[in-house]
């Protein structure tokens, strides 16, 4: 029964512990020990703010910070999380007399889905072709084009926003500036990914050997060919992760959206998220359990992307 | 004979609507009022009806509304209109007026404002729309400052001196309920300074600290730990006075509706600063501006300026200070307060209020300020040290905001 627990703990360890020396003993204990209690600390780390946000979203009172660090707060309710999901949000309606006007989750989540989806796609896409060209062909301007990739990586996003801005405003459809539309959103946005997305898929396309191609080639298969149906299978796990960092792009930013959008019908959830933060005051409750229906997509698209993501994260640095 | 009889009337009838739609003055506008605003939630009723009344009165003017979360409003609105967009009006802090002005974005009002409109507003209000150099960015559409609150729950009568202040904070903290939670942090508490006898800056924005009033000023911080928990630009004590276990808090008028409706209306009093060595402890006052883009032309320019005189008529300040709604306290002076909180502010800002420096030199203060206070606080550093310290820093931030 004891072997059990400890083999728990310990691992296959346990069965040679008879045979150690008591110091020796003592010192495995102790390292485990310790181990254990650092690993006990950055879970707790990890999971008391998500705790903290559960339990202000449960909070009827709208207060800043629980007083105690009780879960489940008196006079805990879904009340929150009802409003969230079903009331009108007031502050983001075209016509503020009329409710039937204003922007709900649902609609927001729309919005959101919209730019996210098209921030990833834009940016697997064109990151995809891109990194191609910079990792099979040798061109005039290669390693500095690279280069470049990088100081755009190294850029705050903030740096960007304004040269954005009298871009795409100088670009009209129709009489309507591309700026306040929500693809030109999702340009902006993939214009920030696209540099990850670029370096990322180099990386990766750098590891594939070139030989599967040139076998397709010999096949009959053209170049695109060779690139659609060879490297880009072979490339799930990074375009798994350039996908998810450019879809989290869209779906959290609001600095951007809250400086180009001007019509409340295309609003995102992180823009209304943002819109709670009063300049004096804000409702905690609210804000908490709208926090955690948002992360809720990013949570089930990890989930999915998951078995690529770790690969994916490793081998895109592999080489340069 | 009627016939003639008939189209004569008809023709004089013609020819009066005619005349009447040229008479000089009874034009009527036309044109898009585009309104960017950071209000709450709470207050956009208020809002909502005002446009009403405006409308009611300009039906052929628009008016479209767009929210903006305040902390993003201003870049919002400063990169719009460099490139020749954004609204044609904007609601924004005080100090925002001079440098959106200087930058050519708001226009300049001076020979927009007439005699009446002038005498309407209160007279301290137009402070927060003056520029440097004396021309008037804005019309001021309310007044909110840093007041004392207090629970008449825990602490029935208002002090009227320090000392009896810090006595019944004292007499009032039992269990879990504290006297007092007094905040300290740069802006809550740099208008205290007149309870020594000091200023922040002079006119001009030159500091004027840096002496034995402002040490004095920083033991009376100090001395705030006394009577109870302090707090540095946190939330605590408005969290504390929400769950009904705070006597007194210090907090802006803008939480006024929060704090009632936590611990009902009733319960909530809005008192006088307590005297301090013979003057007394104080609070900033400041304006919300409505401000007029350098972008709004023709039409739209005028729609605008009238929607711009609306918002500061009786009607619509009357509208704005309903309690129930938005709850603004009124620049206009002839628009009577009925709700006694409202009143509270109103008196603390009348008698004991210190105007908000809305100059740019403001924005040499705050680090250096902040960074003295705190080392006072928290390390414990000496008062005129750091002061002094502090004193150096404004000097040089306020050369660069010069640019000597």
């Amino acid at each position: 029964m004891w072997r059990k627990i400890l083999r728990l703990f310990f691992g296959p360890m346990v069965d040679e512990w008879e045979s150690w020396r008591p110091a020796k003993r003592w010192s495995v204990v102790l390292r485990q020990v310790l181990t254990q209690l650092f690993l006990l600390a950055v879970l707790l780390a990890v999971l008391f703010p998500v705790l903290w946000i559960l339990s202000m979203a449960l909070d009827p009172r709208d207060i800043s910070k629980p007083q105690d660090l009780r879960l489940i707060p008196p006079g805990a309710s879904l009340e929150s999380f009802r409003r969230v999901l079903f009331d009108p949000y007031r502050l983001l309606c075209t016509n503020p007399s009329d409710d039937s006007t204003c922007m709900t989750f649902i609609h927001l989540f729309w919005n959101s889905l919209q730019v996210s989806m098209g921030t990833a796609l834009f940016s697997v896409v064109t990151g995809a072709s891109a990194a191609y060209a910079f990792s099979r062909f040798r061109f005039i301007g290669r390693q500095a084009g690279m280069l470049g990739f990088i100081i755009l990586l190294m850029l705050p996003a903030v740096a960007t926003m304004v040269p954005l801005f009298t871009l795409l405003n100088a670009i009209k459809i129709g009489r309507e500036p591309l700026r306040t539309t929500l693809l030109g959103l999702a340009i902006a946005y993939a214009s920030g990914a696209l540099p990850f997305a670029i370096w990322n898929l180099k990386g990766y396309f750098d590891t594939i050997s070139k030989d599967l191609e040139e076998a397709a080639l010999i096949d009959g298969a053209g170049p695109l060919q060779a690139f659609v149906r060879v490297v880009i299978p072979l490339s799930a796990p990074a375009l798994a992760i350039t996908m998810l960092f450019s879809f989290m792009t869209g779906w959290s930013e609001f600095l951007m959206a809250w400086l180009f959008l001007e019509n409340p019908q295309r609003f995102t959830l992180a823009m209304a998220l943002q819109s709670m933060r009063g300049q004096f005051a804000t409702p905690w409750s609210t804000f908490s359990a709208f926090s955690i229906l948002m992360s809720i997509p990013i949570v089930v698209l990890f989930y999915i992307l998951q078995r690529y993501i770790v690969s994916g994260l490793a081998v895109g640095g592999v080489k340069g | 004979m009627n016939r003639y009889v008939s189209l004569a009337m008809i023709g004089v009838l013609m020819l009066g609507m005619a005349l009447t739609a040229c008479t000089p003055g009874e034009e009527s506008l036309s044109g898009t009022v585009v309104l960017w605003h950071a209000w709450k939630e709470s207050e956009i009723a208020g809002l909502n009806e005002v446009i009403a009344a405006f409308q009611a009165a300009n039906p052929d003017v628009t008016v479209e509304v767009l929210y903006t979360p305040f902390d993003d409003l201003r870049n919002k609105f400063e990169t719009s209109a460099a490139t020749g967009s954004g609204p044609t009006v904007l609601i924004g802090a005080s100090d925002w007026g001079e440098p959106m002005y200087q930058a050519n974005l708001i226009v300049g009002l001076d020979d927009m404002i007439t005699d009446e409109l002038q005498n309407s507003i209160i007279e301290s209000a137009w402070g927060g729309v003056t520029a440097g150099d004396g021309t008037i960015v804005g019309l001021p559409q309310t007044l909110k400052g840093v007041v004392l609150f207090r629970n008449t729950q825990i602490i029935p009568e208002a002090a009227t001196t320090w000392d009896e202040f810090a006595a019944a904070a004292a007499a009032a903290t039992a269990g879990d309920v504290v006297g007092a939670d007094l905040e300290y942090g740069f802006f809550f508490s740099a208008a205290h300074l007149t309870a020594c006898g000091g200023e922040l800056m002079t006119a001009n924005g030159d500091p004027a600290f840096n002496n034995e009033a402002g040490v004095c000023w920083i033991e009376l911080l100090q001395s705030f730990e006394d009577v109870g928990p302090a707090e540095y630009y946190t939330d605590n004590d408005v969290d504390l006075f929400k769950a009904g276990q705070a006597g007194y808090v210090i907090d802006g008028t803008w939480n006024t509706s929060g704090l009632a409706e936590a611990i009902g209306a009733e319960n909530l009093a809005i008192d006088l600063w307590p005297t301090y060595n013979g003057s007394h402890l104080s609070g900033y006052v400041q304006t919300e501006n409505i401000y007029l883009s350098v972008n709004a032309v023709d039409a739209d320019r005028d729609a605008s300026w009238a929607f711009m005189e609306f918002f500061v008529s009786e009607e619509a300040q009357a509208i704005l200070a309903n309690p129930s709604g938005a709850a603004h306290i009124p620049v206009v002076s002839s628009v009577a307060v009925t709700d006694p909180l409202m009143q509270g502010a109103l008196d603390a800002f009348a008698a004991q209020g210190t105007p908000f420096p809305v100059i740019a030199e403001m924005g040499a203060y705050w680090g250096p300020m902040d960074t003295a206070l705190q080392s006072v606080f928290y390390e414990g550093a000496d008062p005129a040290t750091a002061l002094e310290t502090a004193y150096e820093s404004v000097t040089a931030g306020i050369a660069d905001i010069r640019g000597e």
